[in-house]
């Protein structure tokens, strides 16, 4: 076969299954209103209520916690990843495409990009209602043109982060599971409460690991602040994990076959 | 009109060997599958039947042996078989979220056909699932699952079909419309490969069979050629109380006797001529036995089966 064809044959796989995985959002809308709605709630509850005893200086709690809010909602929406992959490698589903000489991107990517629509959505939604309750960015066209930038790359890698454990567990259940673990990773960040104020063990995991420097990156330049090399940290870790998550899941993939 | 070359190999299994860790599955299977044939490969729970479908079927390798379907080696030629073969798991992979037609859909844009839409009316129309074409599949029963499954595998017009125990889970109704659509086609040519539990599945399906047994085809033929590897006849003996059935039993050692769980019938074996069941009947009377009635029972392939399990174990 020929490049061109395979090429065309890959874009037109790719497209039915974002539009398979697309459908299954709209027709599973409760599950992906969930995912909106808890970073809602969680946004209203720390600007409402613990905001006001949680110390950020001088600054607006709801323009500090707001890159924290985005990066949860991320991680939350993790969980639709991860059991849509997971059934689909559970329950057979897999199986047929692979009989019918399916490339596995093309399987891979109706993940990735339908997740990447999914955040886009909800983080449009978050950003909204964020404005709504007093949310002031400094940011000028080119922050946001990098906040986008910087948005993409981390949903990016981390939903292939997501496609490679769901792969490895053997249930929808476990699955989800992981991908709570994976929730719980930011709120040991800078995106709630600045680490300083952390036990010293904590703190210390708090200000090397990647939703630090993601969030710190973004938090920046929503602030108009300079960013640092917090952005460049925040670019190479996302490469890795998308690096690995990558190489991981192609051997589990061929592995199955073994 | 489809021209129909029997006698023609199209699957071809050499000495198939596979094990998962320290479990041989697969200990040397060897067969033959002709064109336009229903081959069926019967075995217990656990038996390899499934692991052979899978090798067969591009989704295992085996650590030994090979298989070739319509001449392209399973392990050396995936693609190609790929595009000759369809799959119909032992889980029905339909896409609950999806209605039907964009179940039949999907799978018709992977394949890349240029008709989608025309085949996929034929399909919907041949399993009869016009009226409920543009219902969610989650509020299907298990046999109009079933048939939406299979309806996906013929899109691509396969060649061989894999059927891994195709009626398992289905009602009576179901697993009759389900026997009739595997005739058809294989009357088209097609040849269909199928595993079962039912042994009553294979006999009236196959042309062929074959017992899969501790990792090894133990029989293989055609049904008859099976059922006269045990050329014996049950002879079914009423009795009246349970006193006369278990001196029956005493009586007929030799012959097997067994009890018909949950009722007073012996069965006990038989060649099947009436110098022997006058033997039987004899035997009876100079006991002082006097059944209601008596009757005689051919073989089924249940009774094969379990003598293979039974005398391997």
């Amino acid at each position: 076969m020929n490049i061109i064809k395979k090429l065309k044959y890959y874009t037109s796989d790719t497209n039915v299954m974002i539009k398979r995985n697309i459908v299954h959002t709209v027709r599973n809308l409760e599950s992906f209103l969930t995912t909106i709605l808890l970073p809602v709630f969680m946004m209203l509850a720390f600007v409402y209520v613990f905001g006001g005893a949680i110390n950020v200086g001088t600054m607006n709690y709801v323009d500090y916690v707001f890159s924290g809010i985005i990066i949860i909602s991320i991680a939350f929406s993790a969980s639709i990843v991860a059991v849509g992959v997971n059934k689909d490698f559970t329950k057979g589903v897999i199986d047929r495409f692979r009989t019918m000489n399916i490339s596995k991107s093309a399987i891979f990517s109706g993940y990735v990009f339908s997740s990447m629509l999914r955040n886009i959505i909800s983080i449009v939604i978050i950003t909204l209602i964020a404005f709504l309750i007093g949310f002031r960015p400094n940011a000028t066209f080119l922050d946001w043109l990098m906040i986008i930038g910087m948005l993409l790359l981390f949903i990016f890698s981390f939903t292939w982060m997501v496609v490679m454990t769901s792969i490895l567990a053997n249930s929808p259940e476990s699955a989800s599971g992981l991908s709570m673990i994976i929730v719980f990773i930011p709120y040991v960040s800078s995106a709630f409460v600045p680490p300083e104020t952390m036990p010293k063990a904590l703190r210390i995991f708090a200000q090397n690991q990647p939703f630090t420097y993601i969030n710190d990156t973004l938090k920046a330049l929503f602030l108009g602040n300079p960013v640092g090399n917090n952005a460049v940290l925040a670019i190479v870790w996302c490469a890795g994990i998308f690096i690995f998550s990558y190489i991981v899941a192609q051997i589990i993939y061929s592995r199955k076959i073994e | 009109m489809t021209l129909v070359k029997r006698n023609e190999t199209v699957i071809e299994v050499r000495d198939l060997e596979k094990s998962f860790k320290t479990i041989d599955v697969l200990k040397g299977v060897s067969f033959n599958v002709q064109r336009g044939s229903i081959f069926a490969l019967l075995g217990s729970n656990g038996a390899g039947k499934t692991t052979t479908i899978k090798i067969l079927s591009t989704l295992l390798k085996p650590q030994s042996g090979s298989a070739k379907i319509e001449g392209f080696d399973v392990i050396k030629h995936p693609g190609s078989v790929r595009d000759t073969i369809s799959l119909t798991g032992q889980f029905s992979t339909v896409d609950e979220l999806l209605t039907a037609r964009e179940n039949l859909t999907m799978i018709g844009n992977l394949l890349h056909l240029s008709d989608v839409k025309s085949r996929v009316n034929d399909l919907l129309e041949k399993f009869n699932l016009m009226e409920d074409a543009d219902r969610m599949v989650a509020t299907f029963s298990g046999g109009m699952k079933r048939r939406l499954d299979i309806a996906m595998s013929l899109l691509g017009t396969p060649s061989v079909i894999f059927l891994d125990e195709p009626t398992t889970g289905l009602d009576p109704k179901s697993r009759i419309s389900m026997w009739k659509m595997i005739k058809e086609f294989a009357s088209i040519g097609v040849t269909i490969f199928l595993t079962t539990q039912y042994l009553e599945e294979a006999e009236y399906l196959a042309d062929r069979i074959a017992i899969l047994h501790d990792g090894k085809i133990v029989i293989e033929g055609s049904v008859s050629e099976i059922k006269q590897m045990i050329p014996t006849v049950f002879i079914i003996l009423h009795l009246n109380n349970e006193s006369e059935k278990l001196k029956t039993l005493n009586i007929y050692k030799n012959r097997n006797a067994e009890i018909i769980q949950g009722t007073n019938h012996v069965k006990v074996e038989s060649d099947g001529t009436t110098v022997d069941i006058l033997d039987i009947l004899k035997k009876l009377e100079s006991n002082d036995i006097v059944a209601s009635s008596f009757e005689q029972k051919k073989p089924t392939l249940e009774n094969v089966f379990l003598k293979i399990v039974n005398n391997e174990v």
